[in-house]
């Protein structure tokens, strides 16, 4: 694991982050302050997680959202320049940190509450990203609005146990931001 | 007053010894004495002004023969239609009519002038080719003069003026040429920016004919100020987006020096001490979800006080679906829709009053009471609607769908409902006359043609999905005409 600042920098265990979540303050999880590696695999991301969001700014600045997200491959049909690897659902209270809730917590493939988008780089000096995108309305395929409320976690750093990142919501414009952390409670097959 | 001119003429050395020779010869014969005196022509008539016709007088004596060397007296009985001279030479100097008297010894020859001036050349000597606001009077008149063949105006001609093209109006519709030749009128623009404006103006029974082109443009100012650097083609449509805008929204609104610290219009917005004419949007390219989803997202952060449209505004789009929404075609209507958000369609209807049961507020048929919108609605198919209230506005889609757009389900492809349409997006008079209801001077005839679909009589849908949140919105800063900040909206 190269950088743990964003994972239980106060306890230094990852091990105790993932027996104590419900009570994890914001000392719990930090700003990562890396930028995702342009070989950065996601191959092993699906599993189960704790969630922790931690707004900065906003209405809620300085509220904690924990709750847990659970990822699975996903077989959708790709976008020009984005691939959609897994699908699945959160159970947070993302109101907690003023952001847009829009049911995180369908399972339905055919709107899943979360969708995690790798999305290639537009340009040679850019890197790809990887995004999460919380909402079932949102992730509906097919129905693309002008406006709406969204909330979108930015990964920007995948660790055997877990990825952090930071995150952001809005209706329409951006009202609250912040930072997460998600870390591994087991393999989906667990 | 006649103005007599005398012409004695010195008696010739032949006449004088002929008449010496005469009298030498005491023949007791009487002496040659003037009895008759013809003047030619003996009607004249002007076409112009400055126009000269010379007058001859043939004098003879009792015995009918011509008597030479009398002195004859040329006289006008009116010098301000014509004057003649010592020599007979006439000179017209005004319209009317007047007799040219030929004396001596005591008769009088006569010839009468007739001056009619004769329209030679009518034209425009002002108000040609201006371009003003469209639907506003142009600020200088126009003006047609009547001349006749040597330049001279001429008085008292009827004008008609009227209006040949762009659906404006002119005043006053006849008019009569004044002593210096010259009519005039006012033009007033339609509302139609980008079309031809133009008036004739017709010398009455005849066909001269003038003809005055005008260009309407809009009163009112969109002005762009760019956080992120645009493709060509991005650049371009932004342009277009303000260009339709500024032709359906014309009427100019009041200019306010905007003073705003920085990030008070979004997080990168500069701080703000400027005049703004009429209104300044932000415009921010960035990431926001991902592909597909929210396409972007605008709206005013500053409106005036009072009349509560806005001032400054910003609009954000996402980059991850910028380059997908050119390849389909799609991002002009993307941007003109956000534009609109920016102006105040979804966004400042509360401020109106005009949004009617929000959904969000829990109401289930949320609709707009604009009268304007209301008529357009009924022009477009709607007067038969029986689904709930006019104007049907957005029940589903959440916070920044919902409540901010028309119903989808009602007006389907319209530009300003909340989700993409395949197809075109029109911009239809429902929208515009909607701005008109919040206080804008509108073009009509800038919206595109937009018919209700077959969705018109199936009500309210159940709801799709709702967000069970209540992220609070804006701010929207209150400014008034001094630019201070007075008041905060969804604070």
């Amino acid at each position: 694991m190269k950088t743990r600042a964003w994972l239980c920098a106060a306890l230094g265990l990852s091990l105790a982050c993932r027996a104590r979540p419900a009570e994890a303050g914001p000392q719990a999880c930090s700003p990562s302050e890396s930028s995702l590696a342009p070989d950065a695999s996601v191959e092993g991301l699906a599993g189960q997680y704790r969630l922790q969001l931690v707004a900065s700014s906003g209405p809620n600045a300085g509220s904690v959202a924990a709750g847990e997200l659970r990822l699975l491959p996903y077989k959708s049909a790709s976008r020009p320049g984005a691939t959609y690897p897994f699908y699945g659902a959160a159970e947070v209270s993302l109101e907690k940190v003023g952001a847009v809730a829009g049911d995180p917590a369908s399972l339905d493939p055919g709107a899943p509450g979360v969708l995690v988008m790798r999305i290639a780089p537009q340009s040679d000096t850019a890197a790809t990203r990887l995004m999460l995108r919380l909402g079932a309305e949102a992730n509906r395929p097919g129905v693309v609005r002008f406006d709406g409320g969204y909330t979108v976690l930015r990964v920007r750093e995948i660790e055997d146990d877990g990825f952090a990142g930071d995150w952001e919501s809005g209706a329409p414009l951006p009202r609250a931001r912040g930072h997460f952390c998600a870390v591994r409670m087991g393999d989906e097959d667990d | 007053m006649a103005v007599p001119h005398h012409r004695r003429f010195a008696p010739r050395p032949t006449v004088l010894l002929a008449l010496t020779a005469l009298a030498g010869c005491g023949g007791g014969s009487e002496p040659s004495t003037p009895t008759a005196i013809a003047v030619a022509p003996t009607a004249i008539t002007f076409t112009a002004i400055g126009q000269t016709q010379q007058l001859t007088a043939a004098i003879t004596d009792q015995d009918n023969n011509p008597v030479d060397g009398s002195a004859v007296d040329w006289s006008s009985s009116s010098p301000a239609v014509a004057t003649v001279s010592s020599t007979g030479l006439v000179t017209a100097t005004g319209p009317g009519a007047a007799q040219v008297t030929a004396a001596v010894g005591g008769i009088a020859g006569i010839a009468t002038v007739a001056v009619t001036q004769t329209v030679a050349d009518f034209e425009a000597v002002g108000g040609g080719g201006q371009s003003g606001g469209a639907g506003a009077a142009l600020p200088q008149s126009l003006v047609v003069e009547a001349t006749d063949a040597l330049g001279n105006p001429i008085q008292g001609l009827a004008v008609e003026f009227r209006v040949a093209a762009g659906g404006g109006s002119v005043q006053p519709a006849s008019a009569s040429t004044a002593l210096d030749g010259r009519a005039s009128a006012v033009f007033t623009l339609g509302s139609d920016v980008g079309s031809p404006q133009q008036v004739t103006a017709t010398l009455a029974g005849t066909d001269l004919v003038v003809t005055f082109a005008a260009t309407a443009t809009s009163g009112f100012d969109i002005t762009l100020r760019y956080l992120s650097t645009p493709t060509s083609a991005q650049g371009e449509a932004f342009a277009n987006a303000v260009a339709r805008w500024e032709t359906i929204i014309i009427g100019d609104v009041a200019d306010l020096r905007a003073n705003a610290a920085a990030a008070s219009c979004g997080d990168n917005s500069p701080a703000l001490a400027q005049l703004v004419d009429d209104i300044l949007i932000f415009i921010t390219l960035e990431p926001i979800d991902g592909p597909g989803s929210v396409l972007g997202a605008a709206g005013p952060c500053f409106i005036r006080v009072p009349g509560n449209l806005s001032v400054v505004g910003r609009m954000r789009f996402d980059t991850d679906d910028l380059a997908v929404l050119e390849q389909e075609g799609a991002l002009q209507d993307v941007i003109l829709h956000e534009m609109g958000h920016v102006l105040g369609i979804g966004t400042l209807w509360p401020q109106f009053d005009l949004l009617v049961g929000p959904s969000l507020s829990g109401g289930l048929d949320p609709h707009f009471a604009g009268a304007g919108a209301i008529s357009a609605f009924n022009a477009a198919g709607g007067g038969t609607y029986a689904g709930g209230s006019k104007v049907p506005v957005e029940d589903t889609g959440g916070l920044g769908t919902a409540d901010s757009h028309w119903r989808e389900t009602v007006l389907d492809n319209e530009l300003m409902t909340g989700f993409v349409a395949q197809a075109g997006n029109p911009l239809s008079a429902i929208t515009v006359r909607s701005l008109a209801d919040m206080g804008y001077v509108v073009n009509l005839s800038g919206a595109d043609s937009f018919t209700l679909g077959a969705n018109l009589r199936a009500g309210p849908l159940a709801r799709r999905w709702h967000l069970e949140n209540d992220v609070i919105r804006g701010p929207i800063y209150r400014m008034d005409q001094t630019g201070t900040v007075v008041g905060v909206v969804h604070p």
